[in-house]
């Protein structure tokens, strides 16, 4: 099988989808500054 | 797990950085006192200059501090929240119609100040393509795409990374005392702060407005990265002297910075909707704790010994290379500012 290797602009995408997903679900929320 | 160690380090610096402004604003708070409001900002990548050329950075932490520029990303990416894509569409033209005369500037002043220093031809192309489109990884595209030599691209990031930290300090002071608005620091800063880490830091030390406009303008420019490679690339091959490029388009998508359309995206969802004024304020405070980690990044990874070694002939033309596209970008947002009200 293949391996696909992401480059770091693509894990950075997929990590703050993944930030955006948990906020949207509700599962996060409240994140202070 | 071997990134953990300097990811902590980076979120200890960074925090530490935080306390300290609100802690000095609490103190001026209860004693009366009326202090300079030093934003965490500046403390972060202090701290983060200090202990990177005092104690220096043990083994354990190395690669984990290498994690600021998926921060920076990440961050990027997230801020698309704070933007509705009107506002990208008209301050990502303005931008790009900046950096078209920008990069035109920049490639001419450096080729002719180069040769005047007796540079060599690459160096000259590395410098020219690091000051004209985005510093640090322009330079590391560029490299393999027109042969250059290690010591040559490491001369051109030298010169890159210790303007960039000397602009963190002059530009704020520059945009106040011309009494620039946000909107217009933070594209001035887009546009000649060429690393996306430096340009990202000088903005936020302004306002947090002027920061968020100083990513989008810098986005803009990152996006040309590719083109700009690619024309240097060719034009090494003519001299037989780089290797060929066999698919252009290829080409362009393999250099072109993903983390801008998943800042397109994120800005477009928010346009639609899609998110509640709290998630809004979630995504965005989220942003802001990524941008942290990237600010104590830059100050951890600046060695000031290693800068000083790199020779002064680079550093030369570097620095009166981006004087004037300084000039140059400050007169563009000064008369895009008051023809777009910005």
């Amino acid at each position: 099988m293949r391996s696909v290797r992401l480059s770091l602009d693509w894990w950075a995408v997929l990590a703050a989808a993944a930030a955006v997903l948990l906020i949207k679900s509700g599962l996060v929320s409240r994140i202070a500054w | 797990m071997k990134l953990v160690p300097g990811t902590l380090l980076l979120a200890v610096v960074g925090f530490a950085g935080k306390v300290t402004e609100q802690s000095i604003t609490a103190y001026g708070r209860a004693h009366h006192l009326t202090l300079p409001n030093i934003e965490y900002v500046l403390w972060a990548i202090v701290f983060g200059l200090v202990v990177a050329n005092t104690v220096g950075i043990p083994a354990i932490f190395r690669a984990g501090v290498e994690t600021y520029e998926f921060w920076l990303k990440a961050g990027i990416v997230l801020l698309g929240v704070r933007f509705l894509i009107g506002d990208i569409v008209l301050l990502g033209s303005v931008s790009l119609a900046c950096v078209a005369i920008e990069l035109a500037a920049a490639i001419v002043l450096m080729t002719a100040l180069g040769r005047a220093f007796k540079l060599s031809p690459k160096l000259i192309s590395l410098l020219s393509i690091g000051s004209s489109v985005c510093g640090v990884s322009a330079i590391i595209a560029a490299k393999g795409a027109i042969d250059a030599d290690d010591e040559d691209a490491s001369y051109a990031m030298a010169a890159i990374l210790a303007l960039g930290a000397v602009s963190l300090f002059v530009f704020p002071l520059i945009g106040r005392a011309l009494g620039m608005s946000d909107h217009a620091y933070g594209l001035w800063v887009g546009l000649a702060v060429d690393n996306t880490a430096e340009a990202t830091a000088a903005g936020a030390l302004y306002s947090d407005a002027a920061g968020k406009f100083a990513v989008l303008a810098k986005t803009a420019r990152n996006a040309t990265i590719g083109f700009v490679v690619l024309g240097y690339a060719v034009y090494w091959v003519k001299q037989n002297q780089g290797h060929a490029i066999g698919n252009k388009t290829a080409f362009l998508w393999q250099k072109f910075p993903k983390f801008v359309i998943g800042f397109i995206v994120i800005s477009a969802m928010a346009t639609a909707g899609f998110f509640t004024k709290n998630q809004i304020a979630d995504v965005a405070n989220l942003s802001r704790w990524a941008f942290l980690l990237t600010f104590a990044g830059v100050g951890l990874r600046t060695n000031v010994r290693e800068l000083m070694k790199q020779g002064w002939r680079p550093l030369v033309v570097g620095v009166v290379g981006e004087c004037a596209i300084a000039g140059l970008t400050l007169a563009m947002v000064l008369i895009a500012a008051r023809k777009f009200s910005l």
